[in-house]
């Protein structure tokens, strides 16, 4: 199992930064368990890329308070038996993950996408707060060819 | 995010490059302000050189394309990547923007309405 952690400020300069390492990390994984290219598989390293930068996004947004850019994004990478678990953790106030309704598409709004990207790019995305953390979970299983 | 906007005929151009994203979004709203503020009313968006595009980007488009239709404007958009069209089509914003293969046929498109 290969662990990378890191820590991020809540600002949306460094949930850009953990959506571009995210796609860094991707690519690395799926070379060492494919053993293939670094563009090997472009797709996963979007949805990656495009999954943890929503979560980094939502964090960053929901800061009580927004002066406080001292307030910390924490991002984990592991890679277990050819499947990425990435976890993002934010210590704002904890809120029904599971509850969040899809986008009501017919009406075009002009937000409330992030976790309905989140969920159409992973595999699996789950929700926990414990000792006030929230931590979004995000698994996704690399397609050996 | 660069941001290149040429106009003519009342349509204006807009080219992006690299990340259209929560961080690069108020570069984007601040120059769509300026186009707006001096009566250009239709617009096409050439996305060919965005490497990535997230909810907040598309959020900020899709108020963008509200505030224009007001003054009977429009935005088209142009030259999708495989990338950046699969956001789209899983935001089903696909069915909502006009979507051309370059910016000539998007810009062309308003003289034949």
């Amino acid at each position: 199992m290969k662990l990378v952690e890191i820590k991020l400020r809540s600002t949306l300069e460094h949930a850009q930064l953990g959506s571009v390492a995210a796609a860094h990390i991707a690519r690395v994984y799926c070379s060492l368990a494919m053993g293939l290219g670094p563009d090997a598989d472009n797709s996963f390293i979007h949805d990656v890329e495009l999954a943890v930068g929503e979560a980094c996004t939502n964090a960053v947004r929901y800061n009580p308070d927004p002066n406080d850019s001292d307030r910390e994004v924490m991002l984990s990478f592991k890679l277990d038996h050819n499947q990425l678990v990435i976890t993002i953790k934010d210590q704002n106030k904890p809120f029904n993950f599971n509850e969040t309704p899809e986008p009501d598409f017919a009406s075009v709004p002009e937000n409330g996408y992030g976790i309905h990207l989140m969920k159409s790019t992973m595999d699996n995305v789950s929700y926990s707060h414990e000792k006030g953390w929230n931590t979004i979970t995000m698994t996704k299983r690399l397609k050996l060819k | 995010m660069n941001i290149d906007s040429k106009t003519e005929n009342n349509v204006a151009i807009i080219t992006l490059s690299g990340r259209f994203d929560s961080h690069t979004v108020k570069n984007f709203k601040s120059s769509i302000t300026s186009l707006i503020e001096s009566h250009v009313t239709n617009f096409v968006i050439d996305l060919a050189a965005v490497t990535y595009i997230d909810s907040s980007a598309l959020g900020n488009l899709v108020s963008f394309l509200r505030s224009v239709r007001e003054t009977d404007g429009d935005i088209k958009i142009a030259s999708l990547t495989a990338k950046i069209r699969s956001v789209f089509e899983l935001t089903r914003l696909h069915q909502v923007f006009d979507i051309y293969d370059d910016p000539n046929s998007a810009a062309r498109s308003f003289s034949i309405e």
